[in-house]
């Protein structure tokens, strides 16, 4: 799916306005708070139902406003679809051709996106949190089931921590139960990354033309070679630890994933180049691997490149845009920062004090 | 501007699972213009199910008399029993006709963070009733969410050296789902093809 259409009102400083776009490469340019990105946060929200840098409603409300509207008019080969998406204090509601959808699993399957921004620097310096979520949107590709799976885990764990904050030992029917949700999270992540890593050696290596050996190891916090059943054992061991400390820590929610460049921690020994292509090889991997199986492309979101990217990543992004029949949304200062050839549709959009000229 | 007692009738109606302000808005402006002789039988009914509905002594389902009919009958069989969250999945169980053994219902699951505990479910008396009855085989058919999957095992080891076969519904209810959507043969089937647990 394209998005050929978007509609906001009440966001942040954008303006009451649509904007089209032409399904190529569309670039937003503009000075810094203009409102270039929040075009983009606002195509990130209709697509994954969040944005890309908060989690509170009210911080996207424009001033003065009590309710946003997001609507977004899509369009692929064998047709067209609506979404629309309203946010007021008390939360989210969204719909698909003007029905509820039956479940957030089946929303987020209709326009899949690919982010990278200036905060994606993280995905490489360490930042499990992000490495598990992106661990988990490329186990959602897999399979939307692991939706479900997520919640049900999280859900479990807020009980088991809920009765260790009670100093409750007799707690074995929730170690159980997390330890089922937790073993099947834990082998979806592993699933899903044992698919990318192949495709991230190969952008890496296409980006940096460098040849280091990139190994992933997912690392479990417990022997990941007795499964369920020993993850059960290590959460019954641990009662009187999570106890004392107040929180649950075996389990899936302390997974680690280890990159190592050349045998050597990333985030010990590797420089901001590095962690620079890496990160962008990690989110082009589900651009390559959505296409490669066959699935919806997803549409790939830029933030402010520029900030992050030099001269050489930037020629390749932009021949890899151009080659790619995905369609891209780049967020910058400069309109010349991509250096594109216009082999590719493409349509530049001026973004001033909230308002597009095209 | 609407009168107080409307505004107050749309409250109330508004407090029912499922029911917005659209929703009740109409329901009420239906009660408003319908005979007085309807809304005279619907309070009524409301106050009557009140009066005289009871939980059941033994299996805690809603009922008229206590002991309630399936408790009381003769022809049910007394050693099989099927643990259900509420009267809701008992109905749905009772509907899909797979089922001739007694019930118990526990009205909830366990949930600490909203501070239920076994003490505050129907699940303290599950033991003796098992023994008392001589049950060989406990169904439990608690709903297939996580919440719903802990009580299941919390309930199985407290029967642990009652001597009681324990077996759980066949997850023929989607994943997440919960069995009051799940329809009666969907039920049926998960009773039928129940497994040891
Ligand atoms: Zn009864």
């Amino acid at each position: 799916m394209i998005i050929e259409k978007l509609r906001v009102k009440g966001f942040r400083n954008l303006l009451p306005s649509t904007i089209d776009f032409c399904g190529g490469i569309d670039v937003l340019t503009g000075e810094n708070a203009q409102g270039k990105t929040n075009i983009l946060e606002a195509v990130h929200l209709l697509s994954t139902l969040t944005s890309f840098r908060t989690r509170k409603v009210r911080e996207m409300m424009g001033r003065g406003e009590e309710k946003v509207i997001l609507e977004g008019d899509l369009k692929d080969r064998d047709g067209s679809s609506n979404l629309r998406v309203e946010m007021e204090k008390e939360g989210k509601r969204a719909w698909i051709d003007g029905n509820t959808p039956t479940s957030t699993a089946q929303y987020l399957k209709v326009l899949p996106s690919v982010f990278f921004g200036p905060g994606d620097m993280r995905l490489t310096g360490g930042d499990q949190l992000l490495r598990r979520r992106f661990l988990d949107r490329a186990a959602f590709d897999l399979s939307s089931l692991h939706f479900d799976i997520l919640k049900d885990y999280k859900r479990v764990l807020s009980q088991r921590n809920s009765l260790i904050s009670q100093g409750k030992k007799d707690i074995e029917h929730w170690s159980v139960t997390l330890a089922e949700k937790g073993w099947k999270l834990f082998s979806a992540r592993k699933k899903a990354l044992e698919e990318l890593a192949g495709r991230i050696t190969t952008i890496h290596y296409e980006i940096s033309g460098g040849l280091e050996e990139i190994r992933f190891i997912l690392k479990p916090s417990w022997d990941e070679n007795c499964g369920e059943d020993g993850l059960c054992k290590a959460l019954e061991e641990s009662i009187d630890d999570d106890i004392s400390r107040g929180f649950t820590h075996h389990g899936p929610h302390r997974d680690r994933l280890k990159v190592l460049l050349d045998g050597r921690d990333i985030n010990e020994h590797g420089s901001q180049g590095q962690h620079r292509t890496l990160a962008l090889s990690m989110k082009l991997s589900l651009l390559l691997w959505a296409e490669e199986r066959g699935a919806d492309i997803p549409l790939f979101l830029l933030d402010d490149p520029g900030s992050e990217l030099d001269e050489r990543r930037m020629n390749f992004l932009a021949e890899f845009f151009e080659n790619w029949h995905g369609q891209v949304m780049i967020a910058t200062v400069k309109s010349g920062e991509i250096p594109l050839k216009g082999n590719k549709k493409n349509r530049f959009h001026r973004v001033e004090r909230g308002s597009v000229n095209h | 501007m609407l009168a107080r007692p409307i505004k107050n009738l749309i409250r109330e109606l508004r407090k029912l699972p499922g029911v917005g302000e659209k929703t009740a808005t109409r329901l009420a402006l239906h009660i408003l213009t319908a005979p007085p002789e309807r809304a005279e039988n619907l309070a009524h009914a409301l106050t009557e199910v009140k009066e005289r509905i009871v939980p059941c002594k033994e299996c805690h389902q809603l009922t008229e008399d206590s002991p309630c009919a399936i408790c009381a009958s003769p022809r049910r069989d007394r050693t099989l029993l099927c643990i259900v969250e509420d009267q809701v999945s008992l109905i749905s169980i009772e509907n899909s006709g797979n089922f001739n053994g007694l019930y118990h219902v526990l009205g909830g699951r366990l949930s600490p963070m909203d501070g239920v505990g076994p003490s505050s479910l129907n699940i303290p008396d599950i033991k003796d009733r098992v023994r008392n009855l001589g049950v060989r085989e406990v169904i439990l058919a608690t709903n297939p969410n996580v919440d719903g999957e802990a009580t299941a095992l919390y309930i199985k080891r407290l029967l642990e050296g009652t001597g009681a076969a324990v077996t759980r519904i066949a997850r023929g209810v989607p994943m997440g789902g919960d069995l009051e959507y799940a329809d009666s043969l969907t039920l049926g089937r998960a009773i039928d093809g129940r497994g040891t647990f």
